[in-house]
């Protein structure tokens, strides 16, 4: 698949997704914590994919599961990018003491393995979707400063750098009109991964049951039907969906950090051109 | 204009930082206005780490530039940026000199920008002005670097420097990047503005025709030191330090500065007979560029 195929394709079933999320209310027409049928239905008209252990519509949960899922996901995903840049920049620009503290502070907290730090944090602090959010983006963001600094550090060696300081360019100027535009294509892809793998540990975490009790989220569903005996029972209409929607997403992400990968090198998409 | 005195920078390198190595090592030289200074020397010696030095481009460890009476050194950050127009640098690499997610229009406007009081429209015209100095056209205004040629990219850079109208010019390796054809276009444009702005440059390259066809005194730089300064005819014909021998004989009346006289692309050069072969060319005192240039070509 070329890459600008597997963009259009990521891209699409991401707007989809996107449009669930955004009108999961006029789709469906239960609320996802409603008892609004028999326990543990098949699917039927009135409920397309059945009912759970408390008689909750699957369907419904499914569709509102898809906002919690993209909020930590995205909201993670552009923090961690946020702060790796910020940092990675300004570390690398001004260098020397700065530089040097922060490159340790960073070599300190990536001895530190991020899934079960999170975990740590996540139940020391309430686990609310913005708490867990913001906590994968610091965390994260850590892991992305080290590849926006070492980016960062071979641009500030570059000619047109020296020119802009030439013509007189301030600091600020030289790290918002130079450096980050040619940052931005690697920020970007370092995003969309980043959602990607986000997206993964908030079902994770939804699984595990450190997810936020007060959101419907998929990882939950998984866990709930895995332990109130979806799984024993062979309600795949309870399991599966869950399951086909986070892989489909992740799917969907990985295709367009695929199709931006081009982005970062200009030269690339020229001769992808001709 | 230029005055430099005992300039040193050293790097650290090997392990733990532990080995120094003295890229620019106690130089010390001047250039008067309107002059050239051809800066010679092999690869790694330190030519280009000094000409980042003289513009305050690095820090040096040590030394003193005065830059038309005034200690850039000691300036203040906010005092040296507003300075900074007046000295500008041409790079070896025309691709990379330019931002390459900037079309040429930005990148020719932006020391406009930031001279400040001018309109847009202002702006615009006075880009407009330099592209067709530079021997650009309008189509080029909306192309990134990566959509132009070397040789057009050293024009978009030569506008933009321009534009911050510059008395001093670092020109380092300014051609040696590009192809013979446009060496002579991009040459030309040079001596033009010597000659019209009466822009003081320090010339950097390692190609010596070019540096005795543009400078008027000639330093050649060994291993971080300045071995020897004079003026570029006597440099030519008396060198007197070893390294200078060995690169005066090393130069070669090559293909690309025939092909420059041929294609009559050079300004300051005028034809004159050719002399008699065998002809001694020492004994033949003629100081004017041109000549120098025939009696050289016509001793090989």
């Amino acid at each position: 698949m070329s890459r600008k195929s597997a963009f259009s394709a990521g891209l699409f079933i991401l707007g989809a997704y996107i449009l669930v999320a955004l009108l999961s209310s006029v789709i469906t027409p239960y609320s996802p914590t409603a008892l609004v049928g028999r326990p543990l239905d098949g699917p039927s008209d009135t409920h397309l994919l059945g009912t759970n252990d408390l008689g909750q519509d699957i369907f419904s949960r499914l569709l509102y599961g898809t906002r919690a899922t993209l909020i930590i996901g995205l909201l993670g995903a552009l923090l961690s990018v946020l702060v790796s840049t910020l940092v990675g920049t300004v570390s690398a620009y001004y260098g020397g003491g700065v530089d040097e503290v922060i490159t340790r502070s960073v070599d300190v907290l990536m001895t530190l393995p991020s899934f079960p730090l999170l975990l740590v944090l996540t139940i020391f602090f309430a686990p609310s979707i913005f708490v867990i959010s913001g906590l994968m983006g610091v965390l994260g963001g850590t892991q992305g400063i080290r590849i926006i600094r070492s980016q960062v550090l071979s641009l500030v060696e570059a000619n047109f750098v020296y020119g802009a300081k030439a013509i007189g360019a301030g600091d600020l100027r030289i790290m918002t009109r130079h450096i980050l535009p040619n940052v931005l294509p690697l920020a970007t892809v370092k995003f969309v991964f980043a959602a990607q793998r986000y997206m993964l540990m908030g079902v994770g975490l939804g699984f595990l049951g450190l997810g936020d009790p007060s959101v419907v989220d998929w990882g939950q569903m998984i866990s709930r039907a895995y332990y109130n005996g979806g799984f024993a029972l062979g309600l795949w209409w309870w399991l599966i969906p869950p399951g086909i929607a986070v892989t489909l997403l992740s799917v969907a992400l990985a295709l367009l950090g695929y199709g931006l990968e081009e982005e970062i090198d200009p030269r690339l998409k020229r001769s992808v051109a001709i | 204009m230029i005055e430099v005195e005992g300039l040193t920078r050293h790097f650290f390198s090997g392990r733990l930082g532990k080995e120094r190595v003295e890229a620019v090592d106690e130089v010390s030289f001047n250039i008067k206005r309107g002059e050239t200074l051809g800066l010679v020397g092999g690869s790694g010696c330190g030519k280009t780490t000094l000409g980042r030095l003289l513009l305050r481009l690095i820090e040096p460890t040590s030394g003193r530039i005065i830059f038309d009476g005034v200690d850039i050194l000691h300036l203040k950050r906010r005092e040296m940026r507003r300075l900074r127009p007046r000295m500008q640098m041409i790079f070896q690499d025309p691709d990379t000199s330019l931002n390459p997610r900037m079309a040429s229009l930005e990148s020719i406007s932006e020391p406009l920008k930031l001279k400040g009081g001018l309109t847009r429209a202002e702006i615009e015209d006075e880009v407009s002005r330099l592209m067709e100095k530079v021997g650009l056209s309008p189509e080029h205004l909306g192309r990134r670097p990566h959509q132009l040629s070397g040789g057009q990219n050293q024009r978009v850079v030569l506008a933009r420097v321009l534009a911050s109208n510059p008395e001093f010019i670092v020109a380092d390796e300014p051609l040696s990047a590009l192809d013979v054809s446009v060496q002579a276009q991009i040459f030309g444009l040079l001596s033009e503005m010597k000659r019209d702005r009466n822009i003081t440059f320090l010339f950097i390259s390692h190609d010596l025709n070019i540096v005795r066809l543009m400078s008027d005194r000639v330093a050649v730089m060994d291993r971080g030191k300045i071995v020897e300064v004079g003026p570029t005819e006597e440099i030519f014909r008396h060198p007197l330090h070893p390294r200078t021998r060995e690169l005066v004989s090393s130069a070669s009346m090559d293909g690309q500065l025939t092909l420059m006289l041929k294609e009559g692309l050079i300004s300051t050069v005028t034809r004159r007979p050719r002399p008699r072969m065998g002809g001694v060319c020492d004994d033949n005192p003629m100081d004017s560029k041109s000549s120098r240039l025939m009696i050289n070509a016509g001793c090989r």
